[in-house]
């Protein structure tokens, strides 16, 4: 069960817009994922401080229950236009994917994570952020992997920037265009190969 | 960081017995500079909100807006 074997599965096909309770959801099936997910829509979560989160728990039945009820929160800003609720729900459902040694669930681990997650960009810095910083951020970059597929881009690729805009490629993924960008940029096959490895 | 907006963040995550944290994660908001206080006070929030029942959750992630585009007859009829 892992993001490389989703985003390998996602890479076949050849069509836009990706839907994710019609075509990722089923994915995670596969990949032996049966956990209760909730999707929060808050009109007054701030998108300029919180996207989005995911809060993942398990419910124990009784004391050392080894099958205890597996439920995710994924709350996201309701402020933000729709492909950007695409963009982060499918980001924050990626990380029922994590393995667990990039699980943050204690209470230090989760005040670094804040502590480095509000960073911008500049002062960010991926050798000392830490593994859990590291992976919340490239998260974001393996949902537009599974939002708008390797398929999908080599199709539209010898059409890009000529009769075919970015804006119109970012409008029929229905994701942000900075990501429809990404994924058509030159060094996508690249970042997309140490994705799936 | 303020104790308050912190202990806030932390009280919503940590206060049942009957369920276990095992992973959290955010999308960090789009603004240049975020403080902690700001992150904490806007999450803790939210979890208010979930608990008063004030929002209530779908059982879905948020839909396409459009059906599916057969790409390549996009690129044939350019």
């Amino acid at each position: 069960m892992s993001v490389a074997a989703l985003i390998k599965a996602c890479s076949q096909w050849e069509h836009l817009p990706i839907d994710i309770e019609r075509e990722v959801m089923p994915e995670f099936l596969k990949l032996g994922v049966k956990d209760e997910i909730y999707f929060w829509a808050d009109p007054k979560l701030n998108p300029a401080i919180v996207s989005g989160e995911i809060e993942h728990w398990e419910y124990p039945m009784q004391e050392n229950d080894p099958n205890p009820r597996r439920v995710a929160d994924i709350t996201y800003a309701k402020q933000m236009s729709d492909d950007w609720h695409r963009l982060v729900c499918c980001k924050e459902l990626l990380h029922l994917l994590d393995p667990i040694e990039t699980r943050v669930s204690r209470p230090e681990d989760i005040d670094k994570l804040i502590e480095k997650i509000i960073l911008p960009s500049d002062l960010q810095d991926p050798f000392t952020d830490g593994i859990h910083a590291l992976t919340d951020r490239v998260a974001i970059t393996y949902a537009a992997a599974v939002l708008f597929p390797m398929g999908a881009r080599n199709i539209l690729l010898p059409h890009a920037g000529k009769k075919l805009s970015l804006p119109k490629i970012a409008q029929m993924a229905e994701i942000p265009i900075r990501y429809a960008y990404l994924v058509m940029s030159e060094t996508w096959p690249e970042i997309h190969a140490m994705m799936v490895d | 960081m303020s104790k308050h907006s912190r202990e806030d963040g932390m009280d919503c995550l940590f206060e049942r017995r009957d369920m276990k944290l095992v992973n959290i994660r955010f999308f960090r908001g789009q603004s240049d500079i975020i403080c902690e206080d700001e992150f904490n006070a806007e999450r803790a929030a939210a979890a208010a909100r979930k608990r008063s029942g004030e929002i209530t959750p779908a059982p879905h992630a948020p839909q396409c807006k459009q059906a599916p585009i057969d790409l390549r007859k996009v690129v044939a009829d350019i």
